[in-house]
């Protein structure tokens, strides 16, 4: 008794239960010593859903709101503010002082660090964990951006225009009482 | 005595009902030898504790410096410095009337004028050094936001040409 | 008598006695133990027990005979595992660098243990061995890879398409289609390049990461996949690729010799395109 049992409980579990209800099935392939004939237990279709939507969880990992504004155009304009900044600096070095330079200057480059603080805070203090700090320093950022803009215009119009003012400041032991001529420059 | 047999014909002993629930596919996880035996209810607790305690793996302290990370921490530094200083600056020439500072160009550079050279040196070679690294760092940011230079020797090849063009700037503007 | 017979033509007798005396492995490792001279190296691990979750995470060190080691650093953790202390978890499995499980931080870099050589340079340096940056510890050298799967199955790494392909057909590709996914379906997911990424230290949660994002263009180059804008569009926001600010510490240290850093670059630019 115990050897039929053997006999019965180490067969496959197809053939096992096809004896067992008495179904008959087709064999697939030609019986050989190498693998065990399993009945072919589907038919392969065409899914009903063309690979569908199902993330494992989806809801763990944020989904963010999309946003162009916020993406790419931020990306692109970050990318055009920082090579419009290239030749007004190389002018503002190499020629020297322009007005319209100087004026492009006082708007260009406080824009390009206003934009490389916002990716500061971006990294550091993102809104989802610091709510109060990120949103205090954002508004920090603006004034501080805008009145460096005002001081830029007021450095450009009622004084000498930023490119003159960095130079005497810069040079200023090579005369000793740090007046600096018109022929100087 | 009945000994069960499993589905890979193997034989063993005593544990009948388990090793059926096993072919069946209906056994449940966590089979212990009889003196550690957990239940899932405690296996949960205790993973709950443990994650609560998990500790945070150290990153800056023990990551070797290398060109891609440290020249990118110098430029993201150097870009708060220079800017930093710079909006300080113009924001105080555009609010010195409110609290009656003369910050005039005349005014500014004799207050420079009388700082000691080697004080003035130092500040040049730092503020030209920030300024001419960041410029440089950038232009090689703006070549890998195009796609170009992107490969370990690009990084490496790169980075030793804007060292060079900064010792090279500030060198020059610092003493010249 | 037969069993001599067939043996004598490729073995002889004297020389089966002899094996026979001192057996197959006491041979080797008695020629090993004899020639090789004693080349000892400390290795300093990061070890903390979730068992005493209230202890601080410790370095412990670990004397090994290099001579008496495989060459690589996987060599060395079985050994100490399996001679020094039992204790010592860490992730491993095929020991050939295909699998990813033994990604750790071994001498400050990124790296999968089984492919790095125990450098033997004299006098030896301590080797540091650390779990990957910046992750939530399981136990000693097991960081949780949790939300690092959760988010490579957020970027759906599967086919997607809009029609279904014709019965029985494949969906054909051109040799220099395919030549655009060499370099991208090589990955396998050890999450070193995440792992030594500043951007992920600080934003795990919502900047998806080196490995991911390689993953994400590699569907994205895909000639096959039909779905490559609403793929970009779900990068548009401020943090899922836009936190990666080309520090390049991925490709640098990627034991598989890819690069993640090219890849977010060709992302950013085809979000640009569309």
């Amino acid at each position: 008794m115990v050897a039929s049992l053997v006999k019965l409980t180490t067969l496959p579990n197809a053939r096992r239960a096809a004896l067992a209800t008495g179904i008959r099935f087709a064999r697939q392939q030609p019986a050989s010593p190498l693998h065990t004939a399993r009945p072919l237990l589907f038919k392969a279709t065409t899914p009903k859903t063309l690979f569908g939507d199902n993330v494992p969880n989806p809801d763990a990992v944020p989904q963010q709101q999309v946003s162009r504004t916020k993406g790419t155009y931020h990306w692109m304009n970050e990318r055009a503010v920082s090579v419009l900044s290239v030749p007004l600096l190389a002018t503002a070095f190499i020629y020297g002082s322009h007005p319209i330079n100087d004026m492009l200057l006082g708007i260009v480059l406080p824009i390009h660090a206003y934009m490389g603080f916002q990716q500061v805070l971006l990294d550091y203090f993102e809104a989802r964990r610091w709510p109060v700090i990120s949103r205090v320093l954002k508004y920090a950022l603006v004034t501080i951006t805008g009145l460096s803009m005002f001081g830029a215009w007021r450095i450009n119009t009622t004084d000498v225009g930023l490119t003159n003012y960095f130079s005497r400041l810069w040079n200023a032991k090579k005369t000793q009482a740090g007046v600096y001529t018109a022929d100087d420059e | 005595m009945f000994s069960a047999v499993t589905r890979t014909g193997m034989l063993s002993t005593s544990r009948v009902p388990l090793n059926r629930a096993l072919a069946a596919g209906t056994a449940r996880a966590f089979i212990a030898t009889p003196q550690h035996r957990r239940t899932e209810e405690s296996q949960a607790i205790i993973a709950e504790r443990a994650k609560k305690n998990r500790p945070v793996s150290p990153h800056l302290s023990i990551y070797q410096p290398q060109m891609s990370w440290v020249l990118s921490g110098i430029h993201r530094n150097t870009g708060v410095l220079v800017a930093g200083a710079a909006y300080l600056y113009t924001a105080a020439y555009g609010l010195a009337p409110v609290f009656g500072v003369d910050l005039s160009s005349l005014a500014a550079a004799s207050t420079l004028a009388a700082v000691p050279g080697p004080v003035l040196i130092a500040v040049k070679a730092l503020v030209s050094g920030s300024l001419s690294f960041h410029c440089f760092n950038g232009l090689r940011h703006l070549i890998w936001d195009t796609g170009r230079g992107l490969s370990n020797k690009g990084v490496f090849r790169s980075g030793y040409v804007v060292l060079t063009a900064t010792a090279l700037a500030t060198g020059y503007l610092t003493f010249f | 008598m037969a069993l001599n017979a067939s043996l004598r033509s490729t073995w002889n007798l004297s020389a089966l006695r002899r094996l026979a005396q001192r057996g197959f492995s006491t041979a080797a490792v008695q020629r090993m133990a004899t020639e090789k001279p004693p080349n000892p190296k400390t290795f300093k691990i990061y070890r903390w027990n979730p068992d005493s979750p209230t202890e601080e995470p410790r370095m412990q060190e670990y004397k090994l005979d290099l001579s008496q080691t495989g060459p690589m650093v996987l060599d060395a953790l079985i050994k100490i595992k399996n001679e020094v202390d039992p204790t010592l978890t860490f992730r491993r499995s095929c020991r050939e660098g295909i699998c990813g499980s033994c990604a750790m931080n071994i001498d400050g870099k990124n790296t999968l243990a089984c492919i790095t050589h125990i450098p033997k340079e004299e006098p030896s340096k301590d080797m540091l061995i650390y779990p990957l940056p910046h992750m939530y510890v399981v136990k000693d050298l097991v960081p949780d890879m949790t939300y690092f799967y959760k988010q490579y199955a957020s970027i759906k790494p599967w086919l997607q398409r809009k029609d279904a392909p014709e019965a029985n057909k494949e969906i054909l590709q051109s040799p220099e289609e395919r030549k655009k996914l060499d370099g991208l379906y090589e990955c396998i997911l050890c999450a070193c390049c995440s792992t030594a990424c500043p951007s992920y230290w600080w934003n795990q949660d919502v900047y998806l990461g080196p490995s991911v994002l390689l993953q994400a263009y590699r569907w994205m180059a895909d000639s096959r996949d039909q779905h490559l804008q609403e793929r970009l569009s779900q990068m548009e926001n401020a943090f899922s690729v836009y936190r990666c600010h080309t520090i390049m510490n991925c490709t640098r240290t990627c034991p598989k010799h890819l690069n993640p850093g090219y890849a977010i670059a060709q992302i950013k630019l085809l979000m640009t395109k569309n």
